[in-house]
């Protein structure tokens, strides 16, 4: 039997005996771990519902528009070249949809009020397979053929006062002459997308329609674009329809108060984690002195018959690193379980609105392999590390101390 | 390595003073011994004379605050913690109070975890471990473990583990003093025959008329100094 193989039956057995402490303080380590990875797979599952809600609802993945458009959202800035756009990106296997569309502000009067609103042109058979404006209508219908139909939003036709049926009269400016041009459109739909601002301000009316009130021809001010799945580097692709007249922009620009808040739950998992990991290093420490400290006479024995105190030392570590090891797996089972009951009925979140995004499912945890490989490697380096305390502590020992053998 | 009869523990002015808050204890003060290898000899005194911080001081486990001690010829004083470890591996057998053996390894593991420091190959352990348990009449009890031995049989191991790497010296700090009068004598015994036979030095620390009725050699100690050293083959003081 090698030293190091003794050492290891002496670490194991120590733990063994002592089966409760050995318990409790994996179970202690195993619930951090665990609770480190329920919070990442839960924050994970909120990033991806809330990107996904940003992009599948209104935004897409991406959006191309005239250079500068964006600061000013100014109707002259449009892209002529629209048709050609729409061409390559059908013919582009990364991308899986995309839709062309108006912008423009404009006045909403019906015969009780009027309402200033972000009147949208957009393709009634391109739009749905990039938005869910067609399942946000909560009454009426989606656009159709009719080319005088407007959808208003839920709080829009309250301020408004109409319902479906009623006229209304939109006013806007015409592109170039800066005329005013006004068009009579029947409510056809009232849609509810659930975040406050699109449901107060916005208005969709059919693009054809919408170039005919401002002027464009076969202009838009935007195209959304959302890309297939496979897809890993979203900027490759902008990167292919960016040219000095065009930008294209990814979600994180379009909705940077999106990328902040995803930005803050790094951060907040940060600390969690740093909290969870402290609780770990304390509950290692404590265990391993109360360990120590109950086996203090053996310890002085093993330094008194000719243990080095470097093989000391190394065996502390070792037992907090078989001990870390137990945890890992505790650990594990615990997150599977933790996660597996959590995510039966999900956390629901519904109707919250957070960042200019709206919960619309409950939020479940999602787990991936990396959390069962990452942190607990973290917690092994963090028990490692908290051995190195008492394993330190166990080597500087002197052996008469430890035997307290003074006469 | 010393010859039979030359001097095997040299202490030279030998003092410790231990520190207890504002007040300094003098454990150990001037004192001056020699050893020779082969001596079965016992150094007793009333609690606080100072004999296991002696049996400290000439087996390394502590340093002396002045004066040297000498082990095989070597100046314990001026080695660090590691070359102690080794000195101690290779030159001291310890027998304890109260057996300490490590509960959690077999006889076996016990006895042979002097020789897995020393690097000793597997084979030699194993026939070095069946011989010397054989002498301690412990045979066919390797594979239990301390708490399954009565206390007799764990200070036998604890005398194995001691003498198994051939040590210069074997300390053995009141090796009867939780044992009944007949399993001490037995033990004591034992050890004598150990130290004929084998030429081993032991060292004891004891309060026990028996062992020191059986001690070629007393040496007392009153208040951290030597007080007498009484040889028996001479009876000189």
């Amino acid at each position: 039997m090698s030293h190091l193989r003794i050492l290891m039956a002496l670490v194991v057995r120590n733990l063994i005996r002592n089966k409760r402490r050995t318990l409790l303080a994996s179970l202690a380590v195993g619930v951090g771990l665990a609770a480190l990875i329920f919070t990442d797979g839960f924050m994970l599952s909120m990033e991806e519902t809330m990107i996904g809600a940003a992009t599948a609802t209104f935004l897409g993945d991406g959006q191309i528009h005239a250079a500068g458009f964006r600061d000013t959202l100014d109707a002259e800035m449009y892209m002529t070249e629209a048709d050609a756009l729409l061409a390559r990106l059908d013919a582009d296997p990364d991308v899986a949809a995309s839709a062309p569309r108006t912008q423009a502000f404009a006045m909403v009067s019906s015969t009780a009020h009027a309402s200033a609103a972000l009147l949208f042109g957009i393709d009634p058979t391109r739009e749905p397979g990039l938005s869910k404006v067609d399942e946000a209508i909560v009454d009426g219908a989606y656009l159709g053929v009719e080319p005088r139909r407007i959808l208003v939003g839920r709080i829009m036709a309250e301020d408004l006062q109409v319902e479906i049926g009623d006229r209304v009269v939109v006013t806007l400016s015409e592109v170039g002459t800066d005329e005013l041009a006004q068009a009579m459109f029947r409510v056809g739909g009232i849609f509810e997308i659930g975040v406050r601002e699109m449901d107060r301000s916005v208005a969709f009316v059919p693009i054809d329609r919408a170039r005919e009130l401002l002027a464009i021809d076969a202009g838009a001010h935007e195209i959304a674009i959302g890309l297939d799945a496979s897809v890993s580097s979203p900027e490759r692709v902008w990167g292919a329809y960016a040219t000095d007249r065009l930008e294209v922009l990814g979600w994180p620009d379009l909705m940077p108060q999106l990328a902040a808040a995803l930005g803050m739950t790094d951060v907040s998992l940060f600390f969690v984690a740093m909290v969870l990991l402290g609780i770990v290093v304390l509950g290692i420490v404590n265990t391993l002195f109360m360990s120590l400290h109950e086996r203090m006479f053996e310890f002085g024995v093993l330094r008194a018959v000719g243990t080095r105190p470097t093989r000391m030392a190394v065996m502390v570590l070792m037992e907090a690193g078989v001990l870390s090891l137990v945890s890992m797996v505790v650990g594990g089972m615990l997150a599977v379980i933790v996660c597996a009951l959590v995510n039966r009925n999900g956390i629901d979140y519904g109707g919250i609105e957070y960042a200019g995004v709206t919960f619309q499912e409950p939020l479940r945890a999602i787990l991936e392999f990396r959390q069962f490989v990452i942190y607990p490697l973290w917690v092994l380096a963090c028990c490692l590390i908290a051995g190195l305390y008492p394993a330190v502590y166990a080597a500087r020992m002197s052996p008469s101390t430890a035997m307290k053998v003074y006469t | 390595m010393t010859q039979q009869g030359e001097d095997v523990v040299r202490a030279e002015q030998l003092t410790k003073v231990y520190r207890a808050g504002e007040v300094e204890v003098a454990a150990v003060t001037s004192l001056d011994l020699t050893i020779a290898r082969g001596e079965f000899m016992a150094i007793a005194g009333p609690s606080g004379s100072g004999k296991t911080t002696l049996l400290n001081l000439i087996s390394g486990l502590d340093q002396p605050t002045s004066g040297s001690a000498y082990l095989a010829g070597v100046a314990i004083e001026d080695m660090n913690g590691r070359q102690l470890a080794d000195f101690r591996r290779d030159h001291v057998g310890f027998i304890f109070q109260s057996y300490n053996l490590i509960p959690v390894l077999t006889v076996r593991e016990n006895v042979e975890y002097v020789m897995i420091l020393q690097r000793v190959p597997a084979a030699e352990r194993r026939r070095r471990v069946a011989e010397v348990l054989s002498d301690v009449g412990l045979a066919g009890m390797e594979a239990r473990r301390p708490p399954q031995l009565s206390g007799g049989q764990q200070q036998r191991v604890a005398v194995a583990r001691a003498m198994v790497s051939e040590p210069d010296i074997i300390l053995a700090d009141e090796p009867t003093a939780n044992l009944d009068s007949t399993t001490g004598a037995e033990l004591i015994d034992m050890m004598r025959d150990l130290n004929r036979t084998r030429g081993m030095t032991f060292i004891f620390s004891t309060h026990d008329e028996m062992i020191m009725s059986r001690a070629e050699r007393l040496v007392l100690l009153k208040d951290g100094r030597l007080d007498k050293d009484i040889r028996r083959d001479d009876s000189t003081e």
